[in-house]
């Protein structure tokens, strides 16, 4: 009896191969997480430091969102993977939201991409709006509003507020905390142009959303 | 080369380069662990001083 141990090997490497593509799925699952984690320790030590050390935070986190850019294209870049792999992974990826900005100063938003306000008429800069969860069922447990220029970023944790209205519009009664109110101190921010990005803490992750720009005259 | 040891050869290219690929994401992520441990631990100074 003859076999063709060639047709054996051809076997066994592609086996191989199966096996090292399901170890980089894993892996850059892992990664994905352990860089949420980073994220969260990099913020928790920002605020143990004080306002000073925001700014290089803020560098940090953003480097950490291009390495977990990359991350996700690797994953994109993987073929024939496994179902089961796959849903895990839809699982871990980073999350995204739906944001919306109510109010800039106690006026209305209404959808515009710049806000132009006079610091002189204002004591804060009060921004309230409300954020679900684009695809979780599960509320967000912490809101962070940032204020942030090419050189530097002005940061105000917020915990959530009651938005019935919210809930029954997602008809999701988890997602009752989904609004936020924030307030930044008119002198403690100089004249310019200023975006305002949210980062929403969905369980373990961290998603992150550009608002608007608001321009202080 | 017949067909199939040239199938051979490009099936076990192929295994290493997926195989390398997965080295270096396990370093990246060793890098990560560490990175978090020592967050941790400076959290864990600042707190207690």
């Amino acid at each position: 009896m003859k076999i063709d141990l060639t047709e054996i090997s051809i076997e066994q490497a592609i086996i191989d191969r199966n096996i090292a593509r399901a170890r980089i799925v894993e892996l850059s699952c892992r990664i994905d997480v352990a860089s949420c984690e980073l994220l969260k320790l990099r913020e928790e030590l920002d605020l143990l430091r004080g306002h000073d050390a925001q700014t290089s935070l803020t560098f940090n986190s953003s480097e950490e969102m291009v390495r977990l850019e990359r991350s996700s294209q690797l994953l994109s870049k993987v073929s024939a993977l496994p179902t089961g792999v796959i849903g895990r992974l839809s699982d871990l990826r980073r999350p995204t939201v739906i944001a919306h900005t109510d109010t800039i100063c106690g006026k209305s938003v209404d959808g515009r991409r710049q806000v132009p306000i006079v610091r002189a008429d204002h004591r804060y800069l009060t921004i309230s709006g409300w954020v679900v969860p684009r695809n979780h069922r599960q509320a967000i447990s912490e809101v962070v509003v940032s204020l942030v220029t090419s050189d530097e970023a002005r940061r105000v944790h917020e915990r959530t507020t009651s938005r019935e209205d919210v809930a029954k519009h997602f008809s999701n009664q988890a997602f009752v905390k989904s609004g936020f109110q924030c307030a930044f101190p008119m002198k403690e921010i100089t004249a310019g142009t200023y975006t305002v990005e949210l980062s929403a803490q969905i369980a373990s992750k961290i998603a992150r959303r550009r608002l608007f720009s608001v321009v202080l005259k | 080369m017949v067909a199939s040891q040239q199938k051979l050869v490009d099936a076990l290219k192929d295994a290493e380069l997926v195989n390398k690929k997965a080295m270096n994401l396990a370093r990246r992520l060793s890098e990560i662990h560490r990175e978090i441990a020592e967050l941790k631990g400076e959290i864990f100074r600042i707190k207690a001083s």
